[in-house]
């Protein structure tokens, strides 16, 4: 048994547990599984399954659990063709992927989509048809929408992104096809720290990932809070999923129990997301 | 037996590192097959319109793309790789040029991801914010950071070559009264021209490979750029952004056009090399 | 002035001044380096918290430190060349002394295509492979040895042109000597040949360790993850000191990650030096 050295490194996650007398029992629902756990793709997810990660390491060594990122779409494709136990989504899986994978989406938690710009931008809301033009292509100057005369730096994700989908078809819609001219970014945390960097830039990115680094824009007058996501106030929103192929197995279905826990809802909180049970 | 058995073993060897290219290129082919039977689709593929969700698969920006960084890199890396060259072999005074040639192994070893790293948090926020050029994330960093990572290995290549000649034609230099900068310039190199040419190919073929740097600093949109303070796709970091996508789909399918065309490349670029060097070998 | 004699000196100068912006370069890269590494550089550096011994062999899991991607890229880059070079030195006897005309000739063209194919294209074939291969063998999956496999097979060539050259490279009188001896041709390559050529083929081979540990697109596709720890098998996915640093530098959760990614950078150019300094050594050896 390693545990006491370890446990002294994860003060802020014990913190946690303390103040929360029940969780002591939580963790055990990985009681005597043993193995790996590989998870990949919606990157929104990955900071939760860190902390889970460190979690279940610390009382449970025999279990390693891998964690990368790729996008929504890397979470379908490789679960489906069941290269990791689970794959994260930012969003539904279709119909279509469901059959021909047999996929079982497991929805834990809902996430608005911010947008977001630099902290020194004065512009505070954007409405719906300001967000179409900017991310078209058709407004290309702060000016337009109330700040400085600058050009405006667009930061999106590419198509393996659950979501730019949800934003796109949420702002864009069908018809209007994105502006090519958009550096891409490949994870949530990538659009942040380039729009953290970027005076000029503009953004869109899971409202979990916010922080003081980055000011996001009210949409239409409504903040972007998770609150304002859940009562459907604030008009961009999306669910996050874990998939497995198939009913999960052993170790897979322990993590998605885990999840249901008060000590899995707190993770799930801690990390801006609002538990989907 | 003994005999027998190196030979087969040596034999076998040989022959895996052989087929391997074949192997590759049989399996992209063979993968790729819903794309070649499809005329619609090899129309697309041919286009530079890339919207997968309405079928079209165009790779020409990203082939341009390639094409203009691989370029604009070399434009910077060969005439500096070759100046170094030329310091490291005479210009320069002898302990110094010792020095130098351990400085450009030192640069050429260090990791493209260290380049991209570098430039990433230094090159990109200095375009973008003292200079006001654009996002910063551009056809202008990649090539810079592209050159500068290319120009010691360009360098130590042409040093490479050019030296034999160099020290062959040392002693009848001086004996002409030429300064080695003249023996340099108005004789090796016009002699050496198709040394300098597999060099220039040679490091396009490492130019057109590179996949990190583009990725990390070239902005991959998919969009023509009109100026270098633009960002570009290339056709290697379209490759590793398109693996997200679903394994059946038409646009992972373009992803083996992609590599293909990049294989043709490095085919073209090696063939290049070998007929300079065999009319060489036949003039000599 | 002639206009040759303004070419000369042009030449001469911009040389000078370029040899000077390049070290500053070298020097410039660095500095930053090391400046943005500075708060990283202390005892956590690679453990983060936990106990170095236990840490060190696995026993514990680290986080937040460069432990388990530097331990990946060393299993990594000892596995790929460890098959690679048995693989390329029987290859480079082949090429240099069994293969002749113009099968020899297509045996060398091959191997120089595969030097010259970009490494992204490497790693879609060993993951199309993998996808390929679980028709037959369901459990099989990304992993570090698929990686090391597609390594391998990226320093290959690089490997098998170091033999040949060595082999050819060694001189007339040593060849003859050994017929003279009566030694048949497998005595001769085993027992003079190859020690004869092993400072080439060694410093060929620090070389490619060097292209093995800076990779990053064939391992992207082959199993390295952002986060895991020590891999416990050769079928477990791993950690990567490139690819932290790739990752790092587009995402990083905090200002103490970013450091760490800063004194990574350090870490692999540290690591590539000592290689090249090696390499320079042992042809120097070879020379004199």
């Amino acid at each position: 048994m390693h545990r006491k050295p370890v446990a002294a490194a994860f003060s802020g996650l014990l913190a946690l547990t303390i103040s929360l007398p029940v969780l002591a029992a939580d963790i055990d629902v990985f009681k005597g599984l043993s193995g790996k756990l590989d998870i990949a793709g919606g990157t929104a997810h990955i900071p939760v399954v860190q902390d889970i990660a460190r979690q279940v390491s610390k009382s449970n060594p025999a279990i390693r659990i891998s964690v990368t990122g790729g996008g929504s779409g890397v979470g379908v494709q490789k679960v489906g063709e069941g290269l990791v136990d689970i794959g994260s989504t930012g969003r539904k899986v279709s119909a279509e992927e469901i059959a021909r994978y047999q996929l079982k989406p497991f929805h834990f938690a809902l996430d608005g989509v911010a947008v977001a710009v630099h902290p020194s931008n004065p512009v505070k809301d954007i409405s719906l048809e300001q967000l179409r033009d900017v991310f078209s292509g058709k407004t290309s100057n702060w000016k337009a929408l109330g700040g400085a005369d600058a050009p405006i730096h667009r930061y999106g994700r590419d198509e393996a992104s659950a979501t730019r989908e949800v934003f796109v078809g949420k702002v864009l819609g069908k018809d209007t096809a994105p502006a090519a001219k958009t550096t891409l970014v490949s994870s949530n945390g990538a659009a942040k720290s380039a729009i953290a960097r970027d005076k000029g830039a503009i953004g869109y990115l899971g409202m979990g990932m916010l922080d003081q680094s980055i000011k996001p824009l009210s949409v239409g007058g409504h903040a972007p809070t998770q609150q304002n996501a859940l009562s459907g106030d604030y008009p961009i929103v999306r669910g996050l999923y874990f998939n497995t192929k198939g009913e999960p197995a052993a170790l897979p279905a322990a993590f998605l129990r885990y999840l249901k826990t008060n000590e899995g809802q707190a993770i799930i909180r801690n990390h801006g997301y609002i538990p989907a049970f | 037996m003994s005999e027998r058995l190196l030979a087969t073993a040596a034999a076998f060897a040989g022959g895996i590192a052989a087929c391997a290219v074949f192997a590759i290129l049989a399996l992209l082919l063979w993968l790729g097959l819903p794309l070649w039977r499809d005329p619609a689709l090899l129309i697309s593929l041919a286009g530079s319109s890339w919207n997968p969700a309405a079928g079209e698969i165009g790779l020409a920006s990203m082939a341009a793309g390639t094409l203009l960084l691989a370029a604009s890199a070399l434009l910077l890396a060969y005439p500096c790789g070759l100046l170094l060259a030329l310091s490291t072999l005479g210009l320069a005074p002898r302990p110094l040029a010792a020095a130098m040639r351990t400085l450009l192994a030192l640069l050429s070893g260090i990791p493209t991801v260290v380049y991209a790293f570098v430039s990433v948090w230094l090159l990109v926020p200095w375009l973008r914010d003292s200079l006001g050029l654009g996002m910063g994330y551009s056809w202008l960093a990649a090539a810079l950071t592209l050159g500068v990572m290319l120009t010691p290995t360009v360098a130590l290549l042409l040093s490479g070559a050019l030296s034999p000649t160099f020290t062959r034609l040392q002693a009848a230099g001086d004996a002409l009264g030429l300064s080695r900068v003249q023996l340099l310039l108005w004789v090796v190199l016009p002699a050496e021209r198709r040394a300098l040419l597999s060099a220039l190919l040679l490091s396009s073929g490492r130019a057109v490979g590179d996949t990190l740097i583009a990725l990390m600093v070239s902005g991959n949109a998919i969009w023509l750029p009109a100026n270098p303070t633009e960002p570009l796709r290339t056709l290697t970091a379209h490759i590793a952004i398109t693996l997200a996508a679903d394994t059946q789909s038409q646009a992972y399918a373009a992803i083996y056009a992609a590599s293909l065309l990049l294989l043709a490349y490095v085919a073209l670029v090696h063939f290049l090399t070998a007929s300079l060097s065999d009319e060489s070998a036949h003039r000599h | 002035m002639n206009p040759r004699t303004v070419i000369e000196r042009t030449v001469v100068a911009l040389s000078t001044l370029l040899a000077a912006a390049f070290a500053g370069l070298l020097l410039l890269i660095l500095g930053f380096l090391l400046m943005g590494a500075w708060p990283a550089l202390n005892g956590r550096l690679l453990f983060g918290d936990a106990p170095a011994w236990p840490a060190l062999s696995g026993q514990v899991p680290v986080w937040d430190g460069l432990w388990p991607a530097l331990a990946g890229s060393l299993m990594l880059v000892t596995l790929a060349i460890g098959i690679a070079l048995p693989l390329s030195i029987a290859a480079g006897i082949h090429q240099a002394e069994y293969a002749r005309g113009r099968r020899g000739r297509l045996a060398y063209t091959l191997v120089d295509l595969l030097a010259g194919m970009p490494s992204i294209v490497m790693g879609l074939t060993g993951f199309m492979l993998i996808l390929l291969l679980r028709n037959i063998l369901p459990e099989a999956n990304t992993s570090l040895l698929l990686a090391a496999c597609c390594v391998a097979l990226l320093v290959l060539p690089y490997l098998v042109q170091a033999t040949r050259v060595s082999l050819h490279q060694l001189p007339a009188e040593l060849r003859l000597s050994a017929q003279a001896l009566g030694l048949s041709q497998s005595q001769a390559i085993l027992h003079v040949y190859l020690p004869a050529a092993s400072p080439g083929i060694l410093s060929g081979c620090i070389l490619a360790i060097g292209r093995a540990l800076e990779d990053v697109a064939v391992i992207l596709l082959t199993g390295v993850v952002a986060e895991t720890g020590l891999p416990g098998s050769l079928f477990d996915k791993f950690e990567a000191l490139p690819f932290f640093i790739m990752v790092t530098a587009a995402e990083y959760r905090d200002e103490a990650q970013l450091a760490r990614a800063f004194a990574a950078a350090l870490l692999l150019m540290s690591l590539s030096a000592l290689l090249f300094a090696t390499a320079r050594q042992l042809q120097k050896r070879s020379l004199s």
